[in-house]
Parts: structure tokens; C-alpha cells; sequence
């Protein structure tokens, strides 16, 4: 039986474009930002706003939030280690926190469009949080990429490259003069820049480790990044079109010149393009989306903010609405702002602050397990685990079953507009809510078979419709196409 | 080979440490962050990690069908220690502390012998249903956790594809079942089981269910019936819902049921997980559903320190909690062994000499178990290299043996249906002679 849409008006819903935009640039539909938005004029301006997160006035709540992980944040990596040693706190603890910080970041930080770039450029230039030696500094590799996130990238590689957790990951503090280690050397040109379609040789990748060798960290003692000239390899070396003699022990400024002649490859560029158009726009982007978004990018010196206007002007953005699909780690971010949940000032170890990241049912933020980062093509997540995975994540934060500590959920009583409304009123005014568009037929006819109730029906706080079968309501609204997809 | 000890960054999430100074730390950290995953209840179900397919139409794997069981033994166990070539004067030579005496092998011929914690399945040797094969591994040394884990489950070097063996076996039956190959015992799916065929990881059976929908009640059938609603038509998503629907269906009266073994599981300690994993393994066996392969990991083997002696340390602690478990599982299965294959593999093998921290740092050769159905068993197979003198520092093993041909055998005869050139590429076939 066709089941009819009862409006509920007095909820304010946003257009599509305005869903579009919170949804792909943003972190997720919200009621906040959704205000943001409409003060803004337009999704328009409030992307253009976005663009200058110091000029966002910042959450209270997002403010407190650094202060919440005061151990990650200023425990010197020579106190990490030890804490580790002496099995105070592992550095898995560390990775945790980070991965929670960056969790409660996105759904409580009103600069919306640095968080979703922080997540890309963090997992474009992926440090495994939880990586053997690189977690000692992963948390000042995470206010790096934050620092250059809408920046250039010329500057963010040259400071990702050679920061201490990236050459711990990589293996380059290892390298020794005349044998250097390839692996960063290797993943620089195939993951950070140019990627394998460039074209470089093996003897390339041995002279990019070459170019490397001498960054180094004094490692299990200050933990200090340094140069060591007594660890760089001379000779010349040529990768690409870069070439230089490299015959001092002292190549600091070679290295730097060859990270910048990367970041302006032209190949560079069209990676980046296209991991931006895959991210943002479609999972199969046009050639002549790619080609456009790589020229900017070329033209304007890497700059990211250049690069990103052009693809939010771009007639394909504006096209792709709605079928791109959300990570298990976007879909929790996401459900947690649409159910309006308001994370606390966790004071054990079982506090939602704390655990967030279980709660995902996937490889928490920034533990991808490999040097590549973690993907967004949608194939990569539509493993029949990750639906039923995201399933129970959506009941447990639905239902406030877990995590239970340090956190505010509402309830079904709290999600009533009035004392006393129709079911199918309700469950309009519920997708206005929670799923930032109106209801539709398909949705009423869904909600109504799984309580047992016509849209004629009253509910009130009592009413068992708003207890305990609210989870099953919800489960309707979030494991579906309408919320997995953004 | 490369000389140098090029240990590649992993994580402690994927896999033990590199490290000698962060052996302990680190495999610590790891059984924390596994216990801390499963104190919280949250490590379900994984999310496969790459991309899978689905077409329209569901081919089920074949009840009544053979079955692998491949064991994952991460870290790089020390194959020298469990398959000891006592024959070889090097062995002792090299291991002053920690090398396993003569006398105390069990199943012995008159050059190699199993570590004493082995006992548990002596039974099998002399049944002639265990085998073991020496010196096998990668063609090239690997020395990285990381990157061997990677080159020995992907298993086609030439291709780019992030697509396992096991994934890339199963799919040439057109099969888009995902319970024809399951991941048990961590709820992050490897890479030899990842691939566009569609497969499933899991802790354990009893969490492959749809929340909300996990009894045989009206409330669930309320809520598929309103899923089926919303999933309706076309949708990036759509199919892996279908997916889900359908694993749910399959696997959930299993996951409802609780599983009575014949015999008596070793519960706790070394023994515990591994165990719990070969439970569910019979389970699943038992109830025929078509499964092809189950793959699961156990133990954390990178023993840079605390490999210890037959009294005490790691190596004698998690062989024996291998060997408890393995023997109920085989016991369990009683005469369903006939159609079951277990294989063991690890990234690479250790260094012939012991550290200054009475450990092993990571080598090249190692050696694997084969057991159950059409198992030649009871004796040694492989081309042994020699050890040298034992001296040599940076020593491994040699691979004579390259690895794909002992699961290539395996496949061969378990599986003769299946192109053995697709499921590893380029490799020339020449079987040991291990499979009846």
C-alpha cells in the first residue's frame, strides 16, 4: 500500500544544493552547519567562508577539544617513548587519541571544509598512526598537514616529507651513506607525487633515496629529527627531469629543490586532480574534470584553495549529487552530527571521547595498515561486512547503547516537535532532522511496516513508537541509500 | 640478496614489530589493542578493504566440496625451530642457547624432527595425515613484515591489482557467495582473501548478523521487509546491502546455533584464539554451506627476544598452544578430514643465528605444515639446502622450495577444477610431492 507524505513545514529543511555541499565539502549534514549555511546566503558563500578557517568562528565545544588529549598533544616524543616502555601508555594509546581527536574534530568543528582536507591530505600523505616508530611525532605531523591543508602543497610536501614521524615511517632515518634506504624514496614518487604513470626507472627510485639520505632522527634518544651528512650518499642523480651533481655531503638544499620540482610536476598535478575529483566528485571522474582541476592546480603554484574553487565551480560537482558512498569512518562522523550528539568531557577510560574509534566498526582514522593511505572510490567499501558493520554502528549511536559514557543522545521524546503528532507527520519532520531532506512515500510505507503502525497514528512521549521502538525507526532512516550515500 | 636489514614501516595494528628494541613493546601493544577491540565489543565485522564486485546473479559454492583451511602464522615464525634439522651440525652451531636438543624431537627421521610442544599431533604424523616441508618461501628475501605479507598473499607479482590468492581461486567458479571464503579470527581482512570476489571477515561466526534483524521473530521480518523497501532500485550501495541480506541468511541460523564440538577445545592462554577460530571453522564445515577456504591468523612470531628454550619463552608456549588447538580441530572434524586441507604459511623465516637477545632476527626460509585430506603425511619434504657452518651472522635459510608450489599442489589436487596459472601467475608448477 502507497503510503502518503504528511509535511511538516515547520521544520526548515535544506535544498539540495545546500545538502550537496555539507555533505561532500562539509563533514556531513547537520542542523548546525545547515545554519551556517543559511546565514551565509548561499552554499556559495559558505563554502567561500570555509576557505578561511580562521576567519569561522570555532565551536566552543570544538575549541575544548585539543584539551581533551593533553597527553597526545604535549607529551614530548622522549616522554611517549618511555610511557611506552614502561607500559604507561602505549603508542597505540597515542594513535588513539589522535584518531578520536580527529573523529570528534568533524563532528563538532564548525570549519567543516579544513577537517574533510585535513582527512584527504592526511591519508594522501599517510603516516600509519600507530606506525612502530613515527607515532612518537604523529600528533605534530597532524598540525602540520592542518597548517598546509588549504595552503599550497609545494610547502606541505616539503614539510610532510621531511618531518620526523614521515622519515620514521619510511625508513629514511635508517639510511647510511653509500646503501639508502628506498622505501620512502620510492613511495615520494609513486603515492606522494608523480605516481608510477610518470614513467620513473628503478634507478630513479635509487636516486630519489639517494637525494633523501641524511634526513634523519635521532631515534630512541631525543628523538630529534637532524641531517647527518655522514649518512647521504653523493653522486649525481637524476629522476625525471630533475638532475644535480649532488657531490656535497651536504645536500639539505638539493633535497629541497627536488621536492619542489616534484610538487609542480605536471604529473603531480594530475594525480592530485584526480584524487580530488574522486574524493569530491565521482568515483569514475571525466578526463576533462581531471585535465581542469591539474591546470589550476599547475597555474596557481599548487594552490590548494585555487584548486578546490575550481572544482566547486565546476558544472560536474553541481551534477554528482547523492551517489557517492560514505567510509564507514564518513558514515559515523556523519550519523553522529545528524543525530545531533554532543560528546563530553570524557572522565574514563570508557568515555566516548575515548573510544570513539571502536565505535566505527573499521580501521579507525589514520590506521590505514599500508603506505598508501586509506581510499575513497566507493568499490572499496561495499563489502556486505561493511554494511552490516555500519549497521550496528548506526543502532549503537542511534539507541545510545555504546559507547554510553562522556556522551549526550537524544531520545525519540526529544526528537517530538509537539506533545502529541501523526506517525507520518513525525517521520517527515525526523528526515528534516536527521536526514536533512523530506520524507517520501517509500520512507513512510518503510517506518510504518516496521512498527506496526499507519501514518494516522498518535505518538506522544509515552507512546512505545517514541521508546524503545525509536532505534527501529532510525535504523529506516540511517541504514539506508539515503544516509550511506552523500 | 641485499644484505642489510631493510625493515619497512607496518603497523602494530597489521602485524607484529620490527624491531629488536620494540619486540616486546610493540607485540605487548598489539594483544592490548586486541583485547582493548574486544573489551569494547566492537570488532564485529570488517569492512573488506578493497573493492568488491557483485554481479546480479549468486553462485553458491558446492556442499560436500573439499575445503582449505590456510593458517596465517604472522610475524615470521621460526621454522628452524619447529621443523629442527637436527642432522645439521650448523643448527646447533648457531644456536648455542636456544636450539631445540636432539633427543626431545618428536616424529623423527634421520635428519629433521618437530619440536617437542608438537606432540599433540604425532597422532596425525603417523597417521600419515601431516607433513611438513622445509625451506620454502619467497623467491627473493623480503625482510619486511609489511611488504612479504603483501608479495606472499597477493601472489602476482606482475600485476597491480590488490587481489590475494585465495580471492582470485575462489572467484574462477564465478562464485558471489561471500560465505565461499571467510576470514576468522581478526575482523580485518588480509590481503589473501581481499579482491573483488566478494568474501567475508569476522571474529568469530556469531557476529555475522544484521542488528535489529538477528532473531526469527516478527520484529526482524518487520525490519527486511522495510530494508528491502528502502534498498529498492539503483544505488552505489545497493548490491552490498543485497550482499549482507544474503550472507545473513546463509550464516545466521549457523551464527543463532550454539556449536557442540565432539571433542574438548583448549580454552585460554596461547591456545585460546586460535582454538576459538578452528571451533567455528567446524562449525562451518559441519554445516555445509559451500564453504571454500578459511583463512585465519594466529599468533604473534616475531620473536626478536623471549624465544626462550623448552622451559620456558614464547616459541615453546604459542607452538604448543598451535598444536593443542590444531588436534581438537582434526579430532573434531573425525572422519570430515577426508575433504579438509590445512595449511600453514608465514612471511618469511628467521635468521639461522641466534641475537644477543637470545631471539631471531627476521631471515628468508621457512617451512610448512600440510595436514587433512589427500596429505602424502608422516614425512619431510623440500630440497635442503644446508645451514653452512652456523657462524655466519646474516645466514638465512635458502628458499628451495618457492611457496606457491606447495599451496599449488594443494590446489592441484584438492582442486583440480581450478587453472593453477590464474591463481599464481607465472610460475612454473613442479610439486614436491606432498598431496596423494
Amino acid at each position: 500500500m502507497a503510503r502518503k507524505v504528511n509535511p511538516y513545514p515547520d521544520t526548515k529543511v535544506p535544498t539540495a544544493q545546500q545538502r550537496h555541499f555539507m555533505n561532500r565539502l562539509g563533514c556531513g549534514y547537520s542542523r548546525s552547519t545547515f545554519k551556517a549555511m543559511r546565514k551565509a546566503g548561499s552554499p556559495e558563500a559558505w563554502f567561500e567562508k570555509q576557505l578561511r578557517p580562521e576567519k569561522v568562528k570555532e565551536a566552543k565545544l570544538a575549541r575544548k577539544l585539543p584539551y581533551w588529549y593533553g597527553e597526545a598533544r604535549t607529551d614530548s616524543p622522549v616522554t611517549k617513548w618511555s610511557k611506552q616502555a614502561q607500559q604507561v601508555k602505549g603508542g597505540w594509546e597515542y594513535a588513539l587519541d589522535l584518531a578520536n581527536y580527529s573523529l570528534l574534530r568533524r563532528i563538532h568543528s564548525e570549519r567543516q571544509v579544513l577537517e574533510n582536507l585535513v582527512d584527504f591530505w592526511s591519508n594522501h600523505l599517510h603516516v600509519g598512526a600507530s606506525s612502530d616508530l613515527g607515532w612518537v611525532h604523529r600528533w605534530s605531523y597532524d598540525e602540520t598537514i592542518r597548517r598546509h591543508a588549504l595552503g599550497r602543497f609545494d610547502e606541505m610536501l616539503a614539510d610532510a616529507a621531511l618531518h620526523p614521524s614521515m622519515l620514521l615511517f619510511l625508513d629514511n632515518w635508517r639510511s647510511v651513506r653509500g646503501a639508502p634506504n628506498e622505501n620512502q624514496g620510492r613511495e615520494l614518487l609513486e603515492l606522494h607525487t608523480v605516481g608510477r604513470a610518470a614513467g620513473y626507472t628503478e634507478q630513479m627510485v635509487k636516486d630519489s633515496a639517494k637525494i633523501l639520505s641524511g634526513w634523519t632522527v635521532d631515534a630512541f634518544k631525543t628523538w630529534d629529527r637532524f641531517y647527518d651528512p655522514a649518512k647521504h650518499t653523493t653522486g649525481p642523480v637524476q629522476v625525471l627531469g630533475f638532475t644535480a651533481g649532488n657531490t656535497s655531503a651536504d645536500a639539505q638544499e638539493t633535497t629541497k629543490d627536488y621536492l619542489r620540482y616534484l610538487a609542480h610536476h605536471p604529473a603531480t598535478a594530475h594525480n592530485i586532480a584526480r584524487k580530488l575529483a574522486v574524493r569530491f566528485v565521482s568515483d569514475t571522474p571525466s578526463t576533462r574534470l581531471v585535465n581542469d582541476l591539474a591546470k589550476v592546480f599547475r597555474k596557481s603554484g599548487t594552490d590548494i584553495k585555487a584548486t578546490m574553487r575550481a572544482l566547486v565551480a565546476h558544472p560536474e560537482f553541481k551534477k554528482s549529487k547523492g551517489n557517492l558512498v560514505r567510509t564507514p569512518l564518513d558514515d559515523f562522523v556523519a550519523t553522529a552530527r545528524a543525530l545531533d550528539i554532543r560528546v563530553l568531557k570524557p572522565a574514563g577510560d570508557d568515555a566516548f571521547a575515548r573510544v570513539a574509534s571502536w565505535a566505527v566498526q573499521s580501521t579507525p582514522a589514520y590506521h590505514w595498515p599500508r603506505p598508501d593511505g586509506s581510499p575513497w572510490g566507493g568499490a572499496q567499501w561495499t563489502s556486505p561486512a561493511r554494511m552490516l558493520g555500519s549497521f550496528r554502528m548506526h543502532w549503537n549511536l542511534g539507541a545510545g547503547w555504546w559507547p554510553s559514557k562522556g556522551v549526550k543522545y537524544k531520545d525519540g521524546a526529544a526528537f517530538l516537535p509537539e506533545k502529541q503528532i501523526r506517525l507520518d507527520a513525525w517521520v517527515d519532520h525526523l528526515c528534516r532532522e536527521i536526514l536533512g531532506r523530506e520524507s517520501s512515500p517509500r520512507i513512510v510505507d518503510a517506518v510504518c511496516t516496521t512498527v506496526g503502525y499507519g501514518g494516522g497514528e498518535k505518538v506522544t512521549k509515552d507512546h512505545q513508537a517514541a521508546g524503545w521502538m525509536f532505534v527501529r525507526i532510525l535504523g529506516v532512516l540511517l541504514d539506508s541509500p539515503d544516509h550511506m550515500h552523500r | 640478496m641485499t644484505t642489510h636489514r631493510d625493515e619497512t614501516a607496518m603497523t602494530t595494528t597489521s602485524g607484529p614489530a620490527c624491531c629488536d628494541e620494540l619486540a616486546q613493546a610493540t607485540r605487548l601493544s598489539r594483544r592490548r589493542l586486541i583485547q582493548g577491540m574486544a573489551a569494547a565489543g566492537a570488532t564485529g565485522v570488517a569492512t573488506s578493504l578493497f573493492g568488491d564486485a557483485f554481479r546480479q546473479t549468486a553462485f553458491a559454492g558446492q556442499p560436500g566440496g573439499n575445503v582449505l583451511v590456510v593458517l596465517s602464522l604472522r610475524g615470521g615464525i621460526d621454522g628452524l625451530g619447529v621443523v629442527v634439522p637436527h642432522g645439521d651440525p650448523g643448527y646447533y652451531t648457531a644456536r648455542p642457547r636456544i636450539a631445540v636438543p636432539r633427543e626431545s624431537l618428536v616424529a623423527q627421521d634421520g635428519f629433521f624432527g618437530l619440536h617437542p610442544a608438537m606432540q599433540p599431533l604425532e597422532w596425525l604424523w603417523s597417521a600419515g595425515e601431516l607433513a611438513a616441508v622445509h625451506a620454502v618461501g619467497l623467491p627473493v628475501p623480503n625482510r619486511s613484515h609489511f611488504s612479504a605479507m603483501e608479495e606472499i598473499e597477493d601472489a602476482d607479482t606482475g600485476s597491480d591489482a590488490r587481489r590475494g590468492w585465495v580471492n582470485r581461486m575462489i572467484g574462477l567458479t564465478g562464485t558471489t557467495d561471500p560465505t565461499t571464503g571467510i576470514h576468522l579470527s581478526t575482523a580485518a581482512m588480509p590481503t589473501l582473501i581481499a579482491g573483488p570476489t566478494p568474501t567475508i571477515a569476522v571474529d568469530r561466526v556469531s557476529q555475522v548478523a544484521m542488528i535489529g534483524a538477528d532473531k526469527a521473530d516478527e520484529w526482524s521480518r518487520r525490519r527486511r521487509k522495510a530494508l528491502g523497501t528502502m534498498w529498492r532500485g539503483k544505488s552505489a550501495l545497493g548490491p552490498a546491502y543485497r550482499s549482507a541480506a544474503a550472507t545473513v541468511d546463509k550464516m545466521a541460523p549457523l551464527a543463532r546455533t550454539p556449536y557442540t564440538p565432539t571433542v574438548a577445545y583448549p580454552t585460554g592462554g596461547a591456545a585460546n584464539d586460535l582454538s576459538e577460530a578452528l571451533r567455528d571453522t567446524a562449525q562451518l564445515i559441519k554445516a555445509d554451506l559451500g564453504t571454500e577456504v578459511v583463512s585465519i591468523d594466529y599468533g604473534t612470531w616475531d620473536l626478536h627476544s623471549d624465544y626462550g628454550t623448552l622451559e620456558w619463552g614464547d616459541m615453546q608456549n604459542l607452538i604448543a598452544g598451535f598444536a593443542k588447538a590444531l588436534d581438537a580441530f582434526m579430532r573434531d572434524l573425525g572422519p570430515l578430514r577426508s575433504r579438509v586441507t590445512v595449511v600453514t604459511i608465514s612471511e618469511f623465516g628467521r635468521r639461522l643465528m641466534e641475537n644477543g637477545n637470545g631471539g631471531l632476527d627476521h631471515g628468508w626460509g621457512n617451512m610448512m605444515l600440510v595436514a587433512g585430506g589427500g596429505v602424502r603425511g608422516g614425512a619431510y619434504y623440500g630440497a635442503w639446502p644446508g645451514l653452512g657452518t652456523g657462524r655466519e651472522a646474516d645466514a638465512d635459510l635458502r628458499v628451495t622450495t618457492d611457496y606457491r608450489n606447495v599451496l599449488g599442489e594443494v590446489l592441484a589436487r584438492r582442486f583440480p577444477d581450478r587453472s593453477l596459472a590464474s591463481v599464481f601467475p607465472g610460475v612454473t608448477y613442479a610439486p614436491r610431492g606432498v598431496m596423494l
